[in-house]
């Protein structure tokens, strides 16, 4: 990210009156304890972006439905500062060992939910083709080219 | 006179220049020993000092004293902005026997020093180029005498709420006429809607009913109800008003009894209500209404056009008050000021869709709780809820709907926070039980009386809970769920409640909106008017004789407005009372033997100010002259002179401009009502832009000749920028328009000559948008640091070029038409 598109964005979040309009719109925060956007826009302002979140798992929850920024007084997007905390907590490999595993379906499958025998049995049975086997090859040259493997690297604390 | 003491036209400039410190205002940024230094180095400057506060009394002592000693006959003071300090420098130079008119003053402050914080010696520089500028202005200018213009003693007051009442009041018993003007069929405003005020809970309607009485008997003022403003036209002390008065199809005789309403088939929403309760199609808005007479709804009557099908009214009506042949009549105001006082609408909370209102019947306004709990209002004064009539056993206020918001409103309504603090109180008071909820981001409190209240109320037992709802759902038996965040617990809250009140924000009136095309007065980004100067000068309007009061110029709870209406009327008695005004005498003046009658002039003035006489030679009424300048602009022989900003001075500044690394700067015109004051607004919001632009002052955009433009590229200069008030928003009528279209040939001239057009901008900036002028700054200089050594050089040759044709020419056809004259 740019350095002006980040000032642009923290120039925003500075707007922030912390009227908990996201929180109390936020689907996720009313089933995940903890989840909380306007607290995380609360510590990017006082402890800045880099060392707002350090509990990465938390910021995992966003389903990025952008309801927050929908009903933001100011229209903050709330749910692009979280994809760009996210992002930037799995360039440092910090990934939460659920996403870590999907990441390394996908990188051996091709895809993030693994085929199971059960579902190979139940397309049998409905008369539909077996799935397909996908060009890992392909997908985890994209990996490396975008960088995703090394994400999957195990950091050393 | 004063001019006459000392006669300085026929004497040699002795320049006097000042460099005011203004504390660390300007000298913390800008070296002003050196600036002083470099002016002492200036043609005809005989003296220089700089000082820690020139404005001080012993700054203008100091330079009275050198006005003697040192025989100085033009003093440059660079300090603020002119709009600040240049009234108090003209003083202190009359007072020296000096014409007022001899002194010129370089804004290094607004300008420069707080505009450049972290460029210290950029700063410095330009301050000494802004100096040079005034300079070479200053040894061009000449004496001018004032001139006296009558007042009337009259006043129009556009707005019949508290405000307006108030103003209008004042004004009359201070023996003016007064014409109050009111859109509506009767004067009161937001204030007769409430129930009670805050923070004394006086009954609203109490207070105000016995000064809408007074205001409607009173003998000096013409009140004037279904009325709306549609024109205004000329200047302090001589306004001309057209207003359309609308029929009210009743007489003054009416009684106001209600057997003409009772007989009435029709129904309608009440307004006054805001929809709660019917009226009929002839109604008195409210029982306490001023004038107290009747009126119809000719949109609901069954009589359309002409067309009786309904006389029940006029039979019902003893006193024989109908009139169906009442037409709308337009009428002709002359007053001597004006009192705008134009109120406020509400925030259409529907715009929030998650908070249901419009959808969930439960769902209410603060407007809407104002007429419930009003003991006169639709339900006579019980808080029911519309979806059962039934008393709600809880309620939550949702505080801050529409206000605080980049979405919607970005400021802060000023007055919901008391307002719901008082209706909290006003449920306890009538039904101690019920649960109140108020959900709220910050309180503000801060006023008279109002800190007490909000304790009082957390003492009755209403909640407060920090955290708005994001949504609000509707539950069983109409019932509301709020879900939200309870910010200072860090927990989720999902609060069942019995109704629910948005606390709604204050907006522009739209009669404010409609009135601004007709008034042309700035406004600030919050779309309500702005004053002369926020802090000192803060009910007057930039235009002279005009003034605000009430929420036309921002939200603003009873007693401020009422204040501000005060105020108002003092300011407006201070332009009346002496029956006469002083105002500039900058109005063009016609050279008749450089005058060839091409009439160019006559085209272009925006008042038809300038006319052809028997000879075809052209001039001005000096009365309807309003020295915008657009003529002098216009006239390709240089036969029209503006008094003080003479083509003469403005060519020494732009020379002057030049003298240094012109290809490295921006040369900017700028309008004294909008474009100087927007600059000026940059400088006090400490808006910082690239020091590269120098600001030339002219009183309109429309002042700025294209030969300005091509004597400053011929010169060498890297950017210009022509600078104004937004079109439609001219303080000249539309003189911008000529703007616009010499900035177009100019630009026409330079993409013909192979140059590139983008070095010439032009912008529009209204006295609030410093930002708009400090983004165009900023955008300038990166094009100006593209721009090369080769395409200055073309451009410098190709005006000179046309510079010189240009002179040849208008020689040849002085020369012709004279030649023409003698045969």
């Amino acid at each position: 990210m740019s350095e002006s598109a980040k000032e642009d964005r923290l120039g925003k979040l500075r707007l922030c009156l912390q009227c908990a309009v996201c929180t109390g719109s936020c689907p996720v925060a009313r089933v995940i304890d903890g989840y909380n956007p306007r607290e995380i826009i609360l510590r990017c302002l006082l402890y800045g972006e880099d060392k707002a979140v350090t509990d990465a798992d938390t910021v995992w929850s966003c389903l990025t439905c952008h309801t927050c920024e929908e009903r933001c007084p100011h229209g903050i997007s709330v749910g692009d500062l979280l994809i760009e905390i996210m992002n930037r907590a799995a360039a440092e490999g910090r990934l939460p060992a659920a996403i870590r595993q999907t990441i390394a379906n996908i990188a051996r499958t091709g895809r993030a939910v693994p085929v199971s025998a059960r579902c190979e049995r139940l397309r049998k049975n409905l008369g539909l083709e077996p799935l397909r086997a996908c060009d890992t090859d392909a997908v985890q040259e994209l990996f490396r080219k975008c960088g995703v493997d090394k994400m999957l690297e195990p950091k050393c604390e | 006179m004063i001019a006459s003491k000392s006669n300085p036209e026929g004497e040699a400039p002795r320049v006097g220049v000042y460099v005011c410190h203004c504390g660390l205002n300007i000298g913390g940024t800008v070296d002003c020993e050196a600036v002083a230094k470099h002016a002492a180095t200036l043609p005809d400057v005989v003296f220089t000092n700089h000082q820690l506060y020139t404005c001080s009394e012993p700054g203008q002592e100091q330079i009275r004293r050198d006005i003697a000693e040192h025989r100085l006959n033009r003093i440059v003071v660079a300090a603020c902005s002119p709009r600040m300090h240049e009234p108090t420098f003209r003083a202190c130079v009359k007072a020296a026997g000096l014409n007022p008119y001899l002194l010129e003053m370089a804004n290094i402050r607004e300008h420069c020093s707080w505009v450049h914080l972290h460029d210290k010696e950029q700063a410095t520089e330009k301050a000494k180029d802004l100096v040079g500028m005034s300079v070479a202005r200053a040894r061009l200018l000449k004496a001018q005498e004032d001139i006296s213009i009558p007042v009337l003693r009259k006043a129009l007051v556009i707005g019949g709420g508290v405000a307006g009442i108030q103003s209008a009041l004042e004004l009359a018993d201070a023996g003016y006429e007064v014409f109050l003007v009111e859109k509506g069929p009767s004067i009161g405003g937001r204030m007769a809607q409430i129930d009670k005020t805050f923070p004394t809970m006086d009954c609203s309607i109490c207070i105000l009913a016995p000064k809408m009485a007074e205001v409607g008997r009173h003998p000096n003022v013409t009140l004037m109800t279904l009325t709306e403003v549609t024109e205004i036209g000329g200047y302090v002390g001589n306004f001309t008003v057209t207003v359309k008065r609308k029929p009210r199809y009743v007489t003054s005789e009416c009684a106001a009894c209600p057997d003409c309403s009772d007989a009435c088939p029709q129904f309608a929403p009440n307004e006054f209500d805001i929809g709660l309760a019917t009226r009929k199609a002839i109604y008195l808005p409210f029982a306490q209404a001023v004038p107290p007479t009747f009126t119809i709804d000719m949109d609901l009557c069954l009589n359309k056009e002409g067309v009786r099908v309904c006389e029940k009214c006029v039979q019902a009506c003893t006193r024989k008050c109908i009139d169906f042949n009442d037409v709308e009549r337009e009428e002709t105001l002359e007053v001597g000021s004006i009192i705008v006082a134009t109120g406020v609408d509400t925030f259409d909370a529907a715009k929030i869709p998650q908070y249901l209102y419009g959808r969930a019947p439960n769902v209410i306004t603060s407007l809407e709780f104002e007429r419930l709990i009003n003991a006169g209002g639709p339900t006579n004064g019980q808080l029911i809820r519309p979806s059962d009539h039934k008393i709600p056993k809880s309620v939550a206020f949702v505080q801050c709907v529409g206000s605080r918001s980049e979405k919607h409103n970005p400021y802060c309504s000023n007055v919901c926070c008391m307002n719901t603090v008082k209706d909290a109180l006003l449920i306890k008071e009538h039904w101690p039980e019920t649960e109140i909820k108020v959900f709220y981001i910050d309180m503000r409190t801060s006023g008279k009386g109002f800190e007490e209240l909000f304790q009082r109320a957390k003492a009755e037992g209403v909640q407060f809970i920090r955290g708005l709802p994001g949504e609000i759902v509707e539950a069983d038996r109409g019932n509301l769920r709020l879900l939200g965040e309870m910010t200072l617990m860090n927990k989720l809250y999902d609060i069942e409640a019995e109704m629910v009140i948005l606390s709604i924000g204050l907006e522009p009136s739209q009669g404010s909106r409609d009135l601004r095309k007709a008034l042309a007065l700035p406004l600030t980004s919050d779309g309500f008017f702005m004053v002369a100067h926020p802090k000192l000068r803060p009910v007057d309007a930039s235009t002279r004789g005009i003034f605000f009061a009430g929420c036309s110029e921002g939200p603003k709870d009873i007693k401020e407005s009422v204040m501000q209406a005060g105020a108002a009327a003092a300011h407006a008695n201070n332009i009346m009372r002496g029956g006469k005004v002083t105002v500039e005498a900058f109005t063009a003046e016609v050279d008749r033997d450089a005058c060839v009658g091409c009439g160019a002039c006559v085209k272009v003035c925006p008042y038809q100010a300038v006319s052809l006489d028997e000879e075809k030679k052209a001039v001005v009424v000096g009365a309807a002259c309003s020295g915008c300048g657009t003529c002098g602009a216009e006239c390709p022989f240089g036969a029209i002179t503006m008094r003080h900003f003479t083509d003469a001075q403005i060519v020494a500044q732009i020379d002057a401009f030049s003298e240094r690394d012109p290809e490295r700067k921006i040369l900017a015109f700028n309008c004294n009502w909008c474009s100087y004051a927007g600059a000026d607004f940059a400088g006090v919001g400490r808006m910082q832009y690239p020091p590269d632009v120098r600001i030339i002052r002219t009183l309109c955009s429309g002042r700025v000749s294209t030969r300005f433009v091509e004597r400053a590229f011929a010169r060498g200069v890297g950017s210009v920028l022509i600078s104004g008030c937004h079109i439609g928003d001219c303080h000249y009528i539309d003189a911008n328009r000529q703007t616009e279209k010499r900035y177009l040939k100019l630009r026409k001239i330079m993409e013909e000559g192979g140059l590139d057009p983008e070095r010439l901008q032009l912008v529009w900036v209204s006295a609030a948008e410093g930002q708009r002028f400090q983004e165009k700054i900023r955008e300038m200089k990166r094009r100006l640091d593209k721009v090369t050594p080769e395409e200055i050089e073309r451009s410098t040759a190709l005006f000179r070029e046309r510079e010189l044709k240009s002179r040849r020419r208008a020689r040849k056809r002085t020369e012709g038409v004279k030649e023409k004259a003698r045969v």
